[in-house]
């Protein structure tokens, strides 16, 4: 209580103390004002635009890091103003809040202003010219080397503070770690920009890898040596146990605006959807489809085959429909035939069919398998189409920038192709991707042409190890193509070996089918909900994959209550150096593998790729410094802002108790 | 169980507005109990919006302060604890009012909240730095929200403020500006803590302890002001109201900071921004 009606005479009390933090004289007219400050930080980072602007120049065709530049140039300020500030006259002025507050305002603009403005990479020659944006690289402004000017200048009055003598207190003991932490973190920071390095490496379960890139400012991507090997033995992504919600977006406006959300298992909460036209739901946590069989003695045309399972629930069945096989769910290396003769025709077209290419092109809809050197008519035109190259795993190669092969899995297959006219005259040439069949980089012809390609795995009858003849009742053993020995069936009976874990539960000749939706468990492992539309008869399906549209401006999603269910990401790391197994560990996010200075961090992962892992690699030499600034920095706030001012307020209670007393 | 939470949060907002009635009361009239009334009202308050976050903890199995909603149930009962310390500490209630205020004000939006479910953490969030994080940053915004209701005071009635009666003060003669220099220091201190905190754990999750993700810059920006004022303070000719008005541009980079990232055009790239 004494100490607030003491409040006046300590304001002054604290000037006075800290009245070395400051210039000894504070008299506006005898020293600079904080407008000089201003004037001087402004001046610095313009010089830092002008030096920027001439070292891109020059170094951007030497491939430097304008960064490290950044840094250097920040440092050799701070060493200036340090040098500046043993003269007496800078001295007092760079250790004053008039030249510290104005620092601290030209951090805060400039910050302001760099989250205003885009951030990109602007230091390098040929990047977007935003005219003066640019030319102050305020789109950069944080790596910018006006930044680190004025940052340095900033650092360099913080040192010369922390050089000068005070009377100890808990209060200057505090603001001298909290200045001195800041200090640290911006060396630590500085050193791991200058020595450290920070790249990707990506690895698919079962590869290994002894290098991970690292891009380039000019995104040029160059691959560095880890010294030790690093194999991905197993990669999980796990989810919540998710419970789903049916939700109703208007996607009209710029943001989605979410308009229903029901329990589509609860037939009151649907009720909801009329509004927008759902008349029925029926929700499937784990959905799959039967097929329902009779037998038919009409005019059907399709043969069926049961086989009951050990491993799986439910009858297989097998179709042919005698114009070519329908198979659903059945074992690939069985097919089904009725009649024998077809059977045998099968087999004597497909002998000598030999392995079928794994390259087919789509042009306009149809379907032609390829091979490199082959040189195939386009469809409804007079042009052809050459396939020059295939590539199973295409990658530029860092030095030549040519594609190359990174390995002999099907990870990224291309293929490049050349169109030429009538007359022979190359009219466009260009990469096909299979897992981009959007993207071919090439423009005329090939856009024109719509040509997408696609990787299909090798198959042939060589695969093959049965046929099953239905009017028979045979199974016959095949090897390469040859048929082995003819096996009699018996329903109810396991079929022959190997594949003794099927057994034969029934054979028509005719049948009538049709697909009908179930429900395997109550778990969400296949969640969909078919729904059917108000004015149409025919139902239609939601699944978390694909929404439906509702109208112009509305959707129905499937989607799982409580937004992302992935919990984790875990990645199964093993890493080796001089041939032998050093180290196997888990690397999750926030939990990372640290080895030779280098630490993995688990950053990637594709949804469409469920054995592909991505990480950030990174080496910082610096760390140990910023966690040193960090511990000292909070050390010296708590200090200085928190027990200070308890231990003053303590002091004055006490005194004012032996002062009453 | 959201319709019960819910049901809580009403019944904690009703404490908080009867307290505000209460502590605005004091500045027109004071009798003994009314100023005891504000106190207890808030307390109730504070322990009613307590247990619906315990409960809201406890069912959903994880710390609640992922969505909107959670952050803004956290900063009342923060808010609350913050005055009610300041209250117990200068034996003053001269912040009551601004304080409770605030406290409506922070349910009421979280009320107004369309998605008030439960969101599973992401792995991202699955740290131990994720508790002392949001607690200590909140409990930081909570002193500037202090802070703030004790600027705007100032601003308005700059001069000391004395009551002859109990109420308000108990007798006492009241600086504005020890309350609002206090407040921010506090405030700062665990804003610092709060954001490097925020740096280790980005360390350990992305291997980057900084980004200039825009989240984390405005961080800085509402630090960098505070510490701006830490430093004019001991310029003498900046005391009084341009310190005062400094923390209400202060306390506009706390709200901004808190919930006006999606306005920026790099809210993109941060992965702070609340959806």
């Amino acid at each position: 209580m004494n100490s607030q009606n003491n409040a006046a005479g300590d304001n002054k009390e604290e000037i006075r103390n800290n009245a070395t933090m400051n210039a000894p004289s504070e008299n506006p007219s005898a020293q600079p004002g904080m407008r000089a400050g201003f004037l001087i930080l402004g001046a610095a980072y313009i010089i830092g635009v002008i030096m920027q602007n001439g070292v891109i120049r020059t170094t951007a065709s030497l491939g430097g890091s304008t960064r490290h530049l950044s840094v250097i140039f920040g440092l050799s300020v701070f060493i200036i103003v340090l040098a500046v500030g043993f003269k007496v006259k800078w001295h007092r002025f760079l250790t004053s809040n008039r030249f510290a507050v104005p620092a601290l305002a030209c951090v805060t603009a400039f910050s302001i202003i760099g989250t205003l403005i885009v951030q990109t990479k602007s230091t390098a020659v040929g990047a977007s010219n935003q005219g003066w944006i640019s030319l102050l690289f305020l789109n950069d402004i944080f790596h910018s080397f006006g930044f680190s000017a004025v940052v340095g200048m900033g650092a360099g009055g913080i040192a010369l503070v922390l050089a000068r003598k005070r009377r100890f207190t808990m209060r200057y003991a505090g603001s001298v770690g909290a200045h001195l932490g800041l200090l640290f973190i911006l060396a630590g920071a500085s050193v791991g920009i200058l020595q450290g390095v920070k790249g990707r490496l990506d690895l698919h379960i079962g590869e290994s890898s002894d290098r991970f890139s690292v891009e380039g400012e000019n995104g040029l991507i160059r691959e560095r040596p880890l010294g030790f090997s690093v194999t991905l033995d197993d990669f999980r992504v796990l989810h919540y146990d998710r419970d789903l919600e049916l939700l109703v977006y208007d996607i009209s406006r710029e943001r989605e605006k979410k308009l229903a959300a029901v329990n589509p298992a609860s037939e009151n909460d649907v009720l909801k959807l009329r509004a927008y036209g759902v008349e029925t739901v029926r929700y499937f946590p784990d959905h799959a489809q039967e097929w329902e069989v009779t037998e038919d003695s009409g005019d059907s045309r399709t043969a069926a085959l049961g086989l009951l399972s050990q491993q799986q629930e439910g009858i297989i069945w097998m179709f042919d429909d005698r114009s070519g096989n329908f198979q659903a769910d059945a074992p690939r290396d069985v097919k089904f035939f009725w009649e024998a003769a077809r059977a045998e025709k099968f087999l004597q077209d497909n002998r000598n069919a030999g392995v079928s290419s794994p390259h087919i092109l789509s042009i306009g809809g149809k379907e032609i398998a390829v091979e490199p050197g082959g040189t195939y008519s386009i469809p409804g035109t007079d042009q052809r189409l050459e396939v020059t190259r295939a590539l199973a795993d295409f990658v530029l190669d860092e030095t030549s920038k040519k594609p190359t092969n990174r390995s002999d899995k099907p990870n990224n297959p291309a293929i490049e192709v050349l169109i030429k006219d009538a007359k022979d005259v190359a009219l466009g040439t260009g990469w096909l991707f299979a897992n981009y069949p959007d993207f071919h980089g090439m423009k005329n012809e090939l856009s024109r042409l719509k040509i997408t390609y696609h990787y299909r795995t090798p198959e042939s009858i060589s695969s093959l190890r049965a046929l099953i003849v239905g009017e028979r009742e045979e199974l016959w053993k095949l090897a390469n193509g040859e048929v082995l020995s003819r096996i009699k069936m018996e329903k109810g009976r396991p079929l022959p070996d190997p594949f003794e874990k099927l057994t034969l539960q029934a054979l028509y000749p005719t049948v009538r089918r049709s697909l009908r939706d179930v429900n395997r468990s109550n778990k969400t492992n296949n969640p969909l909900a078919v729904v059917r539309l108000a004015g149409h008869a025919q139902s239609l399906s939601v699944t978390p994959r694909e929404p439906l549209r509702l109208s112009e401006s509305k959707v129905l999603v499937l989607a799982p209550k409580g937004g992302d269910t992935v919990r984790d990401y875990v990645s199964l790391l093993t890493v080796a150096a001089e041939g032998h197994k050093v180290l196997s560990a888990t690397v999750e996010v926030n939990h990372p593998l640290s080895y030779r200075g280098y630490s993995f961090f688990q950053s990637d992962y594709r949804p469409d790729d469920p054995t592909f892992s991505g990480f950030q690699v990174v080496r910082d030499p610096g760390l140990w410094i910023v966690y040193l600034g960090l511990i000292l920095n909070a050390s010296g706030v708590i200090c200085a802002l928190l027990a200070a001012p308890l231990l003053k307020r303590k002091k004055a209670a006490t005194g004012a108790v032996g002062g009453g007393a | 169980m959201i319709q019960l939470a819910s049901t809580a949060l009403m019944i904690s907002l009703g404490f908080y507005a009867l307290s505000c009635l209460c502590y605005g009361l004091l500045w027109l009239r004071t009798t003994r109990w009314v100023p005891i009334f504000a106190s207890t009202l808030l307390m109730a308050g504070l322990v009613v919006n307590v247990a619906q976050l315990v409960s809201r903890w406890v069912d959903a199995g994880q710390p609640p302060f992922k969505t909107l909603y959670e952050s803004l149930v956290l900063l009342a009962i923060c808010i609350a604890v913050v005055y009610l310390a300041v209250e117990w500490l200068y034996r003053a209630r001269v912040l009551g009012l601004p304080s409770s205020v605030s406290c409506v004000a922070v349910i009421l939006i979280a009320a107004m909240q369309a998605e008030k479910g439960v969101v599973n953490l992401p792995p991202a969030l699955q740290s131990g730095w994720f508790i002392p994080h949001v607690v200590i940053y909140f409990f930081g915004y909570a002193a500037l929200f202090v802070a703030f209701g004790a600027a705007l005071l100032y601003l308005i009635r700059p001069k000391p403020i004395t009551m002859k009666r109990p109420g308000l003060f108990a007798g006492q003669t009241i600086q504005l500006e020890t309350l609002l220099d206090g407040a921010v220091r506090f405030g700062v201190a665990l804003l610092t803590i709060g954001l490097l905190i925020g740096a280790a754990w980005a360390k350990d999750a992305w291997g980057d302890y900084w980004m200039w993700d825009p989240k984390e810059t405005w961080s800085l920006v509402t630090w960098l002001i505070f510490a701006t004022y830490l430093h004019l303070f001991y310029l003498g000719h900046w005391r009084g109201r341009r310190l005062a008005f400094l923390v209400v541009v202060g306390f506009g980079a706390v709200l901004f900071t808190y919930l006006g990232m999606q306005l920026l055009p790099t809210a993109d790239q941060s992965a702070h921004v609340y959806q």
